[in-house]
């Protein structure tokens, strides 16, 4: 097996597993994913282009073995979603507690899937608009236009919440 | 150009529009406070949707997703525990063994005595140059990192209190030394501030690593997953190197060449560790 190969898969891991955190609902799930991609990358690592990003081409995967999984399991996706929906309203109720990071994760988790790629690509990762393009294989307009939505979903949910703002009230209160 | 939507000002914060239309939002936003909440307010949503997620890059990786990147087959986590706690049990009873320590510093100075006299014949030999066959490099790495990691166990095996092994340890009773050893550090590098992993810098050490100048640096912690770790840095006129990992008499190393500097880390820590924190120092010295 190609040493360099492995050598920058596991350079990459830690973005991967952000990633795959962000599509996923747990950490044993997300991890359970990047396992899964970084096999097939192995099996298939011939296909890589020398001179083509790296990253990029690791992040289609994950994100191509995502989709076939949630496909796969279509009943559990949909008691997932009902998880979720319940889990969505407890994070609005936690969310006028305290803010917390797991809180703007359960708000991700409400966005649709390809809004969360998106955002997961481009805000958290900071793809640019053509390499996200790349990675999610749609036109650049649309990850423009998904993003859009994506971000102003989030950004409602948070301002609703009182998440936004919270700092620059501590901040002035300091 | 009319009042800019909220497509474009989300692409705009994104550094996504040409010079011009950014510009044409730029004087938009000076002239429209509505607007310019908006802007800092989906920028401030922004911001926290990266810190949730950004916690995940200072974890360890799972010895798991390692060794599946390594195409090696996946050992199941009760395994893993058990080994962990088997090697921890090793470590712990070889560093309470006075007879093995003897013998371990026995055969870390005589790697040392070989490292060093490898890197000072090196420092008065002509310097590599780039295309320099890849054994020669090859054999070069292969005596700095011996002589690195038997400095590593020299120092563990003494511990952080004997001094003695460090050129400059991290206090004395003048105060703080740290600013002596950021004076022997090439120019643009800085101490990594490795806190946030409970390491604490015990000292450091200076020597020669393929003729040129660097920095063992000491650090422990009471994470006992972690233990003690050293970082190495100095200077180096060969290519870049991808990081790259070895293992050597129980202890693990990293190592890359970035920008004309050469790092190492050496510790037991699982690789998952010594990634985590090798991505930690890139990121701090924009290394990698």
């Amino acid at each position: 097996m190609n040493q360099g190969f492995s050598d920058q898969l596991i350079a990459v891991l830690p973005r991967l597993r952000r990633f795959a955190r962000g599509l996923t609902r747990s950490a044993v799930e997300a991890d359970d994913l990047v396992q899964s991609a970084c096999e097939r990358a192995l099996s298939r690592a011939h296909q890589f282009q020398e001179g083509t990003r790296f990253d990029s081409w690791m992040f289609r995967i994950v994100q191509t073995i995502w989709i076939d999984q949630v496909r796969a399991r279509e009943v559990r996706k949909e008691q997932s979603d009902d998880e979720l929906e319940l889990g969505g309203d407890d994070a609005v109720r936690q969310i006028e507690a305290r803010l917390s990071l797991r809180q703007v994760q359960a708000a991700l988790q409400d966005l649709p899937a390809e809004q969360r790629v998106v955002l997961l690509l481009v805000t958290v990762d900071g793809l640019s608009y053509k390499e996200a393009a790349e990675v999610a294989e749609v036109p650049v307009g649309t990850i423009m236009s998904r993003l859009a939505r994506a971000r102003l979903a989030l950004h409602a949910r948070l301002e609703a919440s009182g998440t936004l703002g919270r700092r620059r009230d501590d901040a002035e209160a300091r | 150009m009319q009042k800019p939507d909220e497509t474009r000002l989300i692409a705009y914060l994104d550094g996504e529009l040409d010079e011009k239309v950014q510009a044409e939002v730029a004087a938009w936003l000076d002239h429209d406070p509505a607007l310019r909440e908006k802007a800092a307010s989906l920028a401030e949503s922004a911001v926290h949707l990266r810190a949730a997620f950004d916690e995940v890059l200072r974890e360890p990786l799972p010895s798991r997703l390692v060794a599946a990147a390594r195409g090696v087959t996946v050992v199941s986590d009760s395994k893993r525990a058990r080994f962990q706690r088997a090697q921890s049990g090793i470590w712990r009873r070889r560093l309470s063994d006075r007879r093995w320590l003897g013998v371990s510093a026995a055969a870390s100075i005589a790697c040392l005595a070989l490292g060093t006299g490898l890197g000072y014949f090196a420092a008065n030999a002509p310097v590599f140059s780039d295309n320099q066959p890849t054994a020669s490099t090859n054999l070069a790495s292969t005596s700095w990192l011996d002589n690195i990691a038997g400095y590593h166990k020299l120092f563990v095996a003494a511990g952080p209190d004997d001094t003695a092994l460090a050129d400059v340890p991290a206090n004395e009773a003048g105060g703080d030394n740290t600013r002596k050893v950021v004076q022997k550090l090439p120019p643009d590098f800085r101490l990594p501030n490795l806190k946030p992993w409970g390491l604490v810098f015990q000292g450091a050490r200076f020597l020669i690593i393929e003729g040129r100048p660097a920095t063992q640096l000491f650090y422990t912690t009471d994470n006992q997953a972690l233990g003690p770790l050293t970082v190495v840095v100095g200077t180096s006129t060969k290519p870049d190197l991808a990081p790259t990992f070895d293992h050597r008499d129980d202890v693990n190393l990293l190592y890359w060449r970035h920008h004309g500097h050469a790092y190492a880390l050496v510790g037991t820590a699982d690789i998952g560790y010594l990634w985590n924190i090798a991505n930690d120092i890139a990121w701090q010295l924009d290394a990698i």
